[in-house]
């Protein structure tokens, strides 16, 4: 009986193919030609030659919670501090001054919005400023002719006779406001301060994908079996690429950045481009105690959170763990593995352990270290020397905000997708062709298609820590 | 009358001693007090400057040497700073680091990091007012010249400018200064140097020539008009006008150019 070979048209034999194959240009061996009917010792399991590849989950494990959204982007609002300080710039510096004399300070102006405290000069007359550590009275405040919201000049007076208002140099000032002191039978302020508050916006950014499988196609079986008994190697495809998506999406929230430079597209802030506007940066490794002091003490100034996800790539995981095991955590400087902080697990370790958090503490802080496989990746953001990654590692707080509009408490991460009345565009997906249940177009495949609008909302950036390192 | 006279005789006087003109003094600064560093990109509300493993090329060493920024040490180089050097933090608030003069190590460290834009870095870099105010007022005045070339020139002058620049020729005066008015401010620097450019002048009258058919322009090459004779082939790719000019700039191609405006002057 002859054996039919696809190859070749209907009615060849083996046998005749192997007459043809008999000429000296053509000459296989009689070995070369029984492997065509021998049936090779196939092993059908998939080797997961790079592990899981996907890279998805950060957000989610940092306790970023999903909101649906309902307008081209999404806005979101942060107050300001409670305390501005007395910030200005001496147009003449004022050095030498006499002890107990009042001095006459008169300021750049900054800036004339008076909502702007971050850059407007608060002082009002009966103040009392904390310079150094001499307590000074402002005595008297000009207000600029040019725009009544804004101070041209104010005097000063040491509480004391004895001392002197320290040197202004004709630069960059800033002393906290302490106080007040008023004389008996006097009048009122005449001026308030109003309580400021900052706008964030971030446009949604749409992000899509496709893949196609001919009608041919999706009915050949391979070598492999893909599990549960699939050998259809376009289920492998389709699964790969609807990981490739989501990885993409999550990579956007995480890198992605307000464009001004392409017609069309807006772009939208991702959360290493938040801290990098409004954050803290850490522009090297953290290798000593001094980095992570150093660190501390921002946070400190931040109000930040006591618990910290610190998402690390491998060379800054091994300085950590070198940090740790050196010397340095002589005297209880450090702790290490028995932090006292696990409220972000349900206070259990064992819950922290298991999801595969290393922690230690310092100074009140809790980090919970963890590797990230975004960073680690060479395909993504991965690098073998650590001299070559950019980006390092960032540390974000595991407890929630007070919206300052509303009062209400939020997680610092927002992933939002748009959504209204039902209809969600978190991730779409949807099937075009004739074949598959698809019956939608006449083309002999079928598309699977993706499509998701999405929008990172960063809050409170100032108590987010990007580690990062710019190489030169 | 005597008293009268002796007035004036004390006005003028006065008049002579008296200087009615005198020159504005300036109170410049001795030294500058204040040095202003800047994160080139993303520096957030806190950035802590890379401060570990940093090395730097010492000329006078001829070798290379670690630096670090110790506030009690006076040097920068960890070879030269005692055992007990406590290192400091170098941190940008807001993207801004100001300086005092009064912190020379902090001065030499910055200048000589690795990061800073001046050594090729793309970290932090020093915000120079006098450079950007010495470069603005230089583009300034280049700009001022090349406007008030267009202003002043002949229109004669200005017509082979006007025919290199591809604008058309064939337009009242006003029109063609306004074009090259736009030239001129676009890029001032450019725009003055082509007044003294030999090839421009030679191929406006190349371009002068094509249009008044004592040249053949072809694909292939510049042909003499009347008896269709090759003057120049023109490499494939390659503009047959740019070929031609550079042919009349050679000793060979003098005499073609000579003969070239000849024909235009009968024209003429």
């Amino acid at each position: 009986m002859a054996i039919a070979d696809g190859t070749n048209a209907p009615g060849a034999s083996a046998y005749v193919n192997a007459q043809r194959r008999l000429d000296p240009a053509k000459y296989v061996d009689l070995a070369s030609f029984i492997n065509d009917v021998n049936k090779p010792d196939n092993r059908e399991l998939l080797v997961k030659t790079y592990g899981n590849q996907g890279i998805t989950g950060f957000l989610q494990l940092t306790g970023a919670v999903k909101a649906a959204g309902t307008a081209d982007s999404v806005q979101w609002w942060e107050e300001q501090r409670l305390h501005p300080r007395a910030k200005f710039t001496p147009t003449v510096a004022k050095t030498s001054n006499a002890a107990g004399a009042e001095v006459e300070v008169t300021v750049a102006a900054l800036n004339v919005d008076p909502l702007d405290s971050a850059a407007t000069l608060l002082v009002r007359a009966q103040d009392v400023l904390l310079m150094g550590d001499v307590r000074v009275l402002v005595t008297g405040v000009t207000k600029s002719t040019a725009n009544s919201n804004a101070i041209s000049k104010f005097t000063v007076k040491p509480l004391v006779a004895t001392e002197s208002v320290p040197d202004l140099t004709a630069t960059a000032q800033e002393f906290p406001i302490i106080g007040n002191l008023f004389a008996q039978g006097t009048d009122q302020q005449s001026e308030y301060l109003e309580s400021n508050v900052v706008k964030y916006t971030n446009p949604y950014m749409i992000v899509k994908e496709i893949y196609k499988v001919t009608g041919s196609q999706a009915t050949n079986i391979g070598w492999i079996n893909l599990g549960n008994g699939d050998y259809r190697w376009y289920v492998k495809s389709e699964a790969d690429t609807r990981q490739r998506f989501m990885d993409k999406r999550e990579m956007m929230m995480l890198l992605g950045q307000k464009s001004g430079n392409i017609a069309g597209i807006d772009g939208s802030e991702g959360y290493f481009s938040a801290i990098e506007d409004r954050g803290i940066v850490h522009g090297d490794y953290i290798e000593t105690i001094s980095d992570v002091d150093a660190l501390v003490k921002e946070l400190d100034r931040q109000g930040a959170s006591p618990e910290y996800a610190l998402y690390v790539n491998r060379h800054q995981a091994l300085k950590i763990d070198d940090m740790l095991a050196s010397g340095n955590t002589a005297g209880n400087a450090l702790t290490s593995g028995v932090t006292s902080q696990y409220g972000a697990f349900n206070n259990s370790k064992d819950m922290a352990i298991e999801l595969g958090f290393q922690s230690f503490s310092r100074g009140g802080y809790t980090f919970h270290k963890h590797d990230w496989k975004l960073l680690n990746d060479p395909t993504l953001l991965g690098s073998s020397l650590a001299a070559g990654a950019e980006f390092i590692g960032a540390a974000v707080p595991m407890s929630t905000v007070v919206d300052a509009q509303s009062g209400d408490r939020n997680p610092s991460l927002e992933m939002n997708f748009k959504a209204t009345n039902g209809y969600s565009r978190e991730m779409e997906h949807w099937m075009t062709g004739s074949i598959l249940g698809a019956s939608n177009d006449t083309k002999d495949l079928v598309q699977f298609n993706y499509r998701s609008e999405i929008a990172l909302v960063t809050r409170a950036a100032n108590r987010h820590v990007l580690i990062k390192k710019s190489n030169a | 009358m005597a008293t009268a006279k002796a007035t004036r005789a004390k006005a003028a006087s006065t008049a002579a001693t008296t200087p009615t003109e005198f020159a504005i003094k300036q109170k410049l600064p001795e030294r500058q007090e204040v040095f202003t560093y800047t994160i080139i990109k993303g520096g957030g509300l806190w950035y802590s400057l890379p401060q570990n493993g940093l090395t730097v090329f010492d000329d006078a060493s001829n070798s290379v040497r670690q630096i670090r920024y110790c506030p009690n040490e006076p040097s920068i180089f960890v070879d030269e700073q005692s055992d007990n050097a406590l290192r400091e933090h170098v941190v940008f608030n807001n993207g801004m680091l100001a300086v005092r003069y009064t912190k020379p190590n902090l001065l030499a460290y910055l200048n000589a990091h690795p990061g800073n834009k001046a050594n090729g870095g793309r970290i932090f870099q020093l915000v120079d007012n006098n450079k950007s105010a010495e470069e603005e007022v230089a583009q300034e005045f280049v700009q001022h010249e090349a406007i008030s070339l267009v202003r002043d020139k002949d229109i004669s002058e200005l017509l082979p400018v006007a025919m290199y620049l591809s604008i058309n020729v064939d337009q009242e005066t006003m029109a063609i200064k306004r074009e090259l008015l736009r030239n001129a401010k676009s890029n001032p620097a450019s725009f003055i140097k082509m007044f003294d450019n030999p090839m421009v002048k030679m191929r406006s009258a190349i371009m002068q020539a094509v249009e008044f058919q004592i040249l053949d322009k072809r694909a292939d090459g510049m042909f003499w008009f009347d008896t269709g004779r090759l003057i120049v082939s023109t490499p494939a790719g390659m503009n047959s006008e740019d070929v031609m000019t550079r042919f009349c700039n050679t000793e060979k191609g003098a005499p073609v150019y000579e003969q070239i405006v000849a024909r235009l002057n009968e024209i003429a």
